[in-house]
């Protein structure tokens, strides 16, 4: 089987002489005006534990300082590189106006949750008192509602102003408590005033911390859309 | 090129725990599957019971509250649903009680479809 890391443009660069997950060498297969890098391997080289998913990124990244890439997500394999070659081949003319999409361009994410165990809207306009009676059904599903929208206002407050400094933006759903989760496809030009907008969000919230990773391979920002054969979903 | 995963934090709160506490938990949740202790299989299937069914009541009060917001429901209707969803809970409430459980076992990592609930 084959590991994928990424599909990147210039195939004339060849890949970067360097090992990938299970110390197995970097290959590159060219297909049309592509290249995908892999590696070999008789079976599944790594589980998800952070160092084999820190071994998968420093590979795209170290692809990422020649040319624009499509990473792969973790675990992404093919039977062989002519399976490879031919999901490429179906395609190129997609995987191209991806890259061009991503070109100059980081992923940023941004996770924001509340600090305490409280309600993940605090710090929002107060709902109605609480009724010490046990609600009605109405009551309880108005309840429900109203928190929702508390919420959402919440994560709009942080998204929207964040999503107009980027390129494109992907919101992801959260875990309990998480008010947002959310990744930010940014011009490597504008990581830094992406960055203190960041700050000045946190700087304006008490109740919910803010997180920013990156700068990222646009991970979030690869999906190919269309109809996908069974290798091609493999891909992706 | 980023030398450690330290360096990809770039806007930092002052108090990381809450998201570090989000780590563990995530840690806790993978080596519960991997070491699965056969004298703890009873609560091992509760939870997993307890999944689908809390997955199913979160579905079917999201439902419940866009026909609300819709506006197409009587009043009575809206109790009846307001009700059933309320004691649903509860009941969820106690039987997670009962085997331990908390909102977060009660959840999947579905890795790149996101999480379950």
């Amino acid at each position: 089987m084959i590991w994928v890391y990424a599909i990147c443009e210039r195939p004339e660069i060849p890949a970067p002489r360097r090992r990938g997950l299970a110390q197995a060498p970097l290959e590159g297969v060219r297909a049309g005006d592509l290249l995908a890098v892999i590696t070999r391997h008789s079976h599944t080289p790594a589980e998800p534990a952070p160092d084999a998913l820190w071994a998968h990124e420093r590979v795209v990244e170290r692809l990422m300082a020649d040319r624009a890439v499509l990473p792969m997500r973790f675990g992404t394999t093919m039977p062989d590189t002519e399976a490879l070659t031919a999901a490429i081949v179906r395609r190129h003319a997609e995987l191209l106006q991806r890259l061009a999409a991503v070109r100059g361009r980081v992923e940023l994410g941004v996770r924001a949750i509340v600090t305490d165990n409280g309600d993940p809207a605090a710090g929002m306009p107060p709902a109605a008192p609480a009724d010490a009676r046990r609600p009605n059904g109405r009551e309880y599903l108005m309840g429900k509602l109203e928190e929702e929208r508390r919420i959402d206002h919440a994560a709009a407050a942080l998204h929207e102003p964040l999503a107009r400094l980027a390129v494109d933006s992907r919101r992801q759903p959260g875990a309990p408590g998480e008010v947002l989760r959310a990744a930010y496809l940014v011009e490597r030009a504008d990581v830094g005033r992406f960055l203190s907008r960041v700050e000045s969000l946190q700087r304006a919230q008490s109740v919910t911390s803010v997180l920013c990773t990156g700068p990222w391979p646009p991970y979030s920002f690869v999906a190919l859309v269309g109809p996908a054969t069974r290798e091609e979903a493999m891909v992706r | 090129m980023s030398e450690s995963p330290a360096d990809k934090l770039l806007a930092t709160p002052l108090d990381l725990d809450p998201f570090a506490r989000q780590v563990r938990r995530f840690d806790e949740a993978l080596s519960r599957r991997i070491d699965a202790d056969p004298e703890n299989v009873e609560r091992g299937l509760a939870q997993l019971v307890l999944t689908l069914i809390e997955l199913l009541r979160q579905l079917m009060e999201r439902q419940a509250l866009r026909r609300v917001e819709a506006g197409g429901l009587e009043p009575e209707e809206v109790e009846r649903l307001g009700s059933t969803l309320m004691a649903l809970e509860q009941r969820m409430d106690e039987l997670k009680e009962t085997f331990g459980l908390t909102d977060n076992d009660l959840n999947l990592d579905l890795g790149p479809l996101g999480r379950l609930l």
